[in-house]
C-alpha cells in the first residue's frame, strides 16, 4: 500500500493536478486579498547593464531604449513567474530553470484553458480575423516568355509579340522556349510567387480576365500573360475550416490567458528599475509605471 | 473576327471551335485534322484544355524530412525551447522567435514538414532541466542538472554530447531515470508531437508528416534512420515509436524493420525509413559484406533494407554525402561540404576516419555496390532515391545561406558562431564553420497531401538540393529527341516516352542506347545554373563497378569536350566584402536530351542528374558581412549549391 502511494506520488499527472489546484487556490486568495503589501522587484543597474551586454554580444551595438525596455519587461516577467514558482516550492535559483519554470507554469495555464468552443465564439473570431482565414484568390493564366539573354531589344519585341498574340497568334509557339509551365490552372498567389517571385505574383494579382497583356517581369525575364479565369479571394464558412479556426482561437486564448494570469500576478508587485543613464543622477531607484488597475 | 487569319495562325483553335459548333461547320475542319490524332500530338495530357488536371505529378513540393524540436534531448540540452507547433508555424511561413530570442521567418514557406524528434529518452530533457526529484536522486542526473544550471550557450552542447554518450556509447546512463516507450513522459511527448502534426496539416496548402528519428549510434557509428508515416495520428498513436535502447528498443536496423512490419500489420498503416549521415558511420552505413555486428549480409537483410528504405537523406547540415574525392578522384565537384574526420562518438574526441571506411559511407558508392549485391542476392538493397533535409535541432527548418540558424540553438546567429570546436579526431577537426546550410527535399507529387507526398517518396520521384529551390526534371527512355524538349510542356513527353527520376528504364526496344531528357530552372531568388551533369555507375562483366561524370548542358556557350567534360569553370561573381553576387554568369535554365555514348546493354547501370549553380556567398561569408567580423579561417567564401536527382536504373 505504501509502495503504491509512493508510486502514485511520482505520477507527473498528479503533480500537474496538484500544481493546478494550488495555482487556483492562490489566484483566489490573491485576488481577494487586495490589501496585501506589494512584493518588490528591483531591477538594479548591474542587471540592466547585463541585459544590455547580452544584447550587444549578439548585435554588436547598444540596444535602443525601446529594445531595452522590452528586455527589462521580459526580465520582470521572468522574475514574477519565477517567484510565483518559488512560492509553490519549486525552488532552484538559476536562469535556465527560471525559463523552464516559466514554461512549466505557462503550460499549466495553457492546459487549464484547453477546450472546445462554441460555433458562435469561433464564428465571431473568424469574422474578426477574416484576413488570416481568407482563401487566396486563384488565377488561371498563360504566359509567353521573352528571354533577355536572347533579345537585343526586349521591350520592342514584347510590344510586337503582344500585338501578334492579341491578333490571335498561337501562344504555344510564341516567344522563347522556357521550362517554366506555360499554363497555370487556378493557381494560388503563393504558388505563383514560389515559381516566379513575389513581384510577378503581386503584379499578376492586379490583372483581371481579358486579352493578352504585359510584359510582367520575373527574375527569369519578361512574360506576356493572359488571365483566363480568376476566382476572387473569399472567406470560407466556419464549417469548412472549423479545425483551423479552433486551432488559431485556442492559440490566441492561451496567449491571452497567459497574459491575463501574468498581469494578475504582476499586480502584486511594485517594480522598480534603475535605467542605465539616469541611474547615477537619480542616485536611487525609479518606480516603474507598473499597471495597478484591476484586470477585470 | 476574320476566320482566315485564325485558321492560318491557330489551327488548334479552329478545331476546338469546330468541335463546339457542331456538324454545321464541319467543313471548316482542315482535311488532315484527325482531331484525336492532332490533340494527342500537340497536347499530350489527355485533355485539350491546358488547365485540366494532369494525370502525372506536376507539382514540385519543397520540404524538410528531418527536423528536431525541444523534445529531442540533445536539442533541449543545447537550449532549444521551440516545440512542434512553432516548427510547423515557422515552416508554413509565419514569423516566430528563436530559442534565444531572435525573430526569424523563411524567405518562402515550405510546402511540407516532418518533425522527427529522437525517440531515445524522448521528453526527458524537459524534466532534467526543471529538476525532477527522481532524476536528481541519481548522481548523474544531479551532476548534469547542476552543470546545466550554470552552463552558457556555448557549454550546453558539450553537456548534451556527454549525456548522449552515456546513453548510446558508454552505457553509463542510469536506466532508472530513462524515459522508455512505456513511461508516462515518453507517451505524453509522443501524443504532443502527433497532435501538433494533426492540427497543422492542411491538405492542398501545407502538409505535416508524422515521424521520428531512430538514433542508433553503436560505438559512435551513425546508423540513424528517420521513420515517416503515411497515416493519420489515430494510427500513429496506436504503437509507441521505436528506440535503440534494450529491452524495448534495439540499435540493430533489422529490429527497426521488424518494428515497421509490426506497425503496418497492427494498424494497417504505412511507414518508410530513410537513413542519413553515412559520412559519420565509419564505414557502416552501406555494408558490403558484413553488418556492423560482424554478421554476414544475408538474403533477409538485403530484402528488408530494399523493402523499408526507398530513400536516403544525402545532404544536410552535418555534411554532404553524395560523393567523396577519395572514391571519385576524377570528379572535381565531389569534395563538397565534406565531413570526414571520423564518426560521432559524442564528445569532442571521436574515432578517426580511415580511407578504407569511405566505400561504406557515400551514396554514389552505395548505388554502385547495390548493383554488385543485386547480382549476388537478386535484390538491390541500395536502390534508393535521394532527398536533402536540415537535421536542424532548433525547431527551425533553415537551409538558405542568408537565413541559417545553425545545427542547434547554441549556433543561432552571433558573431562567434563560426569559431567553435565542433568535433575532433586523430586525423582532423571540425570547426563550427563546417556546418552546411543544407538541405531540402523536393517531391514531384500530384497534390499537396500527406498521402501524395508519401507515395512520391515511395516511388522515389524526389530529389535533394543543398538548400536552393531549383526545379529539376529527369526522364529516361529510348526515343527522346531534342524536339521533345522544345514541346509545349516537356513533362508530357517525359512521362509518355519514358520514366521519371526514381524509375526503371523499360526494356530496350531495339535502340542502341537510352536517352535522358533533363532540364532545370533556377531558384527564382537564387543563383544561375552552371551546368547539368549526368552521373553514371555500372557493373562490368568481371563484377567490378565503375562511375563516370558527364557534363550534358553547360552555360554561357562553353564547350563540352570529346570526353564529355567541360573544363572551363563558370567563373565567380561573389563579392566577399558585401557578401553578394550577380547573375551575370550562368543561365537561368538549362536543358538537354543526352544519349549514353558508352552504353552496353549487357551491363547493369544507374544514372542520376546533378545540377550545379554558379558560386554564391556561403553562410559564413554572410555572417562575416552582417556582424562585421572576419570569415573563419578555412571556411570557403563561396558555395555552389546543387541538386541531386534520384537515379534511373537499367537492368539487362
Amino acid at each position: 500500500m505504501f509502495e503504491r502511494i509512493k508510486h502514485l506520488w511520482r505520477e507527473p499527472l498528479l503533480h500537474f493536478l496538484l500544481i493546478g489546484f494550488a495555482l487556483f487556490l492562490y489566484y483566489n486568495q490573491a485576488s481577494e486579498n487586495v490589501e496585501a503589501p506589494p512584493k518588490r522587484i528591483h531591477v538594479d543597474r548591474g542587471q540592466v547593464q547585463q541585459l544590455a551586454a547580452n544584447f550587444e554580444r549578439t548585435w554588436s551595438r547598444q540596444p535602443r531604449p525601446a529594445e531595452l525596455d522590452a528586455m527589462i519587461e521580459n526580465f520582470v516577467r521572468e522574475e514574477v513567474f519565477y517567484r510565483e514558482a518559488l512560492a509553490l516550492g519549486l525552488d532552484q535559483d538559476d536562469p535556465l530553470v527560471k525559463r523552464r519554470m516559466r514554461m512549466k507554469l505557462e503550460f499549466i495555464l495553457e492546459d487549464l484553458s484547453a477546450q472546445d468552443y462554441s460555433d458562435d465564439v469561433l464564428n465571431e473570431y473568424l469574422q474578426r480575423n477574416a484576413d488570416s482565414f481568407r482563401a487566396e484568390a486563384r488565377v488561371s493564366f498563360r504566359q509567353v516568355y521573352l528571354n533577355p539573354d536572347k533579345r537585343a531589344d526586349l521591350p520592342a519585341d514584347a510590344v510586337r509579340l503582344l500585338t501578334e498574340l492579341q491578333d490571335g497568334a498561337n501562344p504555344d509557339s510564341a516567344g522563347d522556349p522556357t521550362l517554366a509551365p506555360r499554363a497555370y490552372p487556378l493557381a494560388r498567389e503563393g504558388e505563383i510567387a514560389r515559381d516566379f517571385g513575389n513581384e510577378f505574383a503581386s503584379e499578376l494579382s492586379a490583372l483581371r480576365p481579358g486579352d493578352w497583356t504585359g510584359p510582367l517581369y520575373s527574375p527569369f525575364g519578361a512574360h506576356l500573360v493572359k488571365i483566363d479565369e480568376r476566382i476572387e479571394a473569399r472567406l470560407p464558412a466556419l464549417a469548412e475550416i472549423r479545425d483551423q479556426v479552433l486551432r488559431e482561437y485556442q492559440t490566441e486564448q492561451r496567449k491571452l490567458q497567459k497574459d491575463v494570469a501574468y498581469q494578475k500576478l504582476r499586480e502584486g508587485y511594485e517594480v522598480s528599475v534603475d535605467p542605465l543613464d539616469a541611474a547615477d543622477k537619480a542616485g536611487g531607484s525609479v518606480v516603474s509605471q507598473a499597471k495597478t488597475e484591476s484586470a477585470q | 473576327m476574320d476566320k482566315k487569319t485564325i485558321k492560318l495562325k491557330a489551327p488548334i483553335l479552329i478545331v476546338a471551335v469546330a468541335m463546339l459548333a457542331g456538324p454545321l461547320q464541319a467543313q471548316d475542319v482542315p482535311l488532315d485534322a484527325d482531331v484525336s490524332k492532332l490533340l494527342s500530338e500537340k497536347y499530350r495530357g489527355k485533355s485539350y484544355s491546358p488547365y485540366a488536371k494532369r494525370d502525372f505529378p506536376n507539382e514540385v513540393l519543397w520540404g524538410d524530412s528531418h527536423l528536431h524540436t525541444g523534445f529531442s534531448f540533445d536539442a533541449g540540452t543545447a537550449g532549444a525551447i521551440l516545440l512542434p507547433e512553432e516548427a510547423y508555424r515557422f515552416a508554413r511561413g509565419e514569423e516566430v522567435v528563436s530559442s534565444y530570442g531572435i525573430p526569424v521567418k523563411l524567405s518562402r514557406p515550405l510546402d511540407w514538414l516532418a518533425v522527427t524528434d529522437h525517440t531515445d529518452n524522448m521528453g526527458f530533457i524537459v524534466d532534467l532541466v526543471a529538476g525532477n526529484p527522481d532524476i536528481l536522486a541519481t548522481p548523474e542526473g544531479k551532476d548534469w542538472h547542476e552543470r546545466l544550471k550554470t552552463a552558457n550557450k556555448d557549454d550546453k552542447p558539450k553537456i548534451a554530447y556527454e549525456i548522449i554518450k552515456a546513453l548510446m556509447v558508454s552505457k553509463t546512463f542510469p536506466m532508472e531515470i530513462y524515459y522508455s516507450p512505456n513511461s508516462k513522459g515518453y507517451k505524453s511527448t509522443w501524443e504532443k508531437i502527433v497532435n501538433a502534426a494533426e492540427q497543422y496539416n492542411e491538405p492542398g496548402r501545407f502538409t505535416t508528416m508524422i515521424g521520428y528519428e531512430w538514433t542508433s549510434t553503436l560505438e559512435g557509428n551513425n546508423l540513424h534512420r528517420n521513420v515517416l508515416y503515411r497515416d493519420s495520428g489515430e494510427k500513429a498513436l496506436q504503437k509507441m515509436p521505436y528506440t535503440t535502447t534494450p529491452p524495448l528498443g534495439s540499435p540493430d536496423p533489422m529490429d527497426l524493420w521488424k518494428w515497421m512490419a509490426q506497425y503496418e500489420q497492427e494498424t494497417d498503416g504505412k511507414v518508410l525509413a530513410l537513413a542519413h549521415n553515412g559520412n559519420l558511420s565509419n564505414g557502416h552505413m552501406f555494408p558490403i559484406d558484413a553488418q556492423y555486428t560482424g554478421r554476414k549480409l544475408d538474403q533477409s537483410y538485403i530484402e528488408q533494407r530494399s523493402r523499408w528504405e526507398p530513400l536516403y537523406e544525402v545532404t544536410q547540415i552535418k555534411g554532404d554525402g553524395e560523393a567523396h574525392p577519395f572514391l571519385s578522384p576524377g570528379d572535381e565537384f565531389a569534395d563538397y561540404e565534406t565531413w570526414d574526420f571520423g564518426n560521432i562518438v559524442p564528445g569532442n574526441k571521436v574515432i578517426a576516419k580511415e580511407d578504407r571506411m569511405l566505400a561504406g559511407e557515400y551514396a554514389r558508392e552505395a548505388l554502385k555496390n547495390g548493383l554488385v549485391l543485386e547480382q549476388k542476392f537478386g535484390t538491390n538493397p541500395y536502390k534508393f532515391g535521394m532527398v536533402g533535409a536540415t537535421d536542424s535541432h532548433t525547431g527551425l527548418a533553415t537551409a538558405q545561406e542568408d537565413n541559417f540558424f545553425g545545427k542547434h540553438s547554441g549556433y543561432e546567429p552571433d558573431p562567434n558562431r563560426m569559431n567553435h570546436l565542433f568535433m575532433q579526431s586523430d586525423v582532423g577537426t571540425m570547426m563550427s564553420w563546417g556546418q552546411a546550410a543544407s538541405g531540402l527535399g523536393a517531391v514531384w507529387a500530384e497534390e499537396n497531401t500527406r498521402e501524395a507526398i508519401f507515395d512520391a517518396m515511395q516511388r522515389k520521384e524526389v530529389y535533394a538540393t543543398t538548400g536552393s529551390r531549383m526545379r529539376v526534371r529527369f526522364f529516361g527512355g529510348w526515343d527522346f529527341s531534342d524536339n521533345d524538349l522544345r514541346s509545349r510542356e516537356p513533362a508530357f513527353t517525359g512521362y509518355q516516352k519514358g520514366v521519371p527520376m526514381g524509375g526503371d528504364l523499360k526494356p530496350a526496344s531495339g535502340k542502341s542506347a537510352p536517352g535522358f531528357m533533363v532540364y532545370a530552372l533556377r531558384d527564382p531568388i537564387g543563383g544561375n545554373l552552371d551546368r547539368i551533369q549526368v552521373i553514371k555507375g555500372w557493373l562490368d562483366q568481371n563484377g567490378k563497378t565503375h562511375e563516370r561524370v558527364y557534363d550534358v548542358a553547360v552555360s554561357d556557350g562553353r564547350k563540352i569536350d570529346q570526353d564529355g567534360r567541360c573544363k572551363t569553370p563558370v567563373g565567380n561573381t561573389v563579392d566577399v566584402k558585401t557578401a553578394s553576387f550577380t547573375n551575370t554568369i550562368g543561365e537561368s535554365e538549362l536543358a538537354t536530351v543526352w544519349t549514353d555514348p558508352d552504353f552496353d546493354p549487357a551491363q547493369k547501370a544507374f544514372y542520376y542528374a546533378r545540377v550545379i549553380e554558379i558560386p554564391t556567398p556561403r553562410w559564413t561569408t554572410i555572417d562575416a558581412f552582417r556582424f562585421g567580423v572576419p570569415i573563419a579561417e578555412g571556411a570557403p567564401v563561396s558555395t555552389q549549391e546543387r541538386a541531386y536527382t534520384s537515379p534511373i536504373w537499367y537492368t539487362p
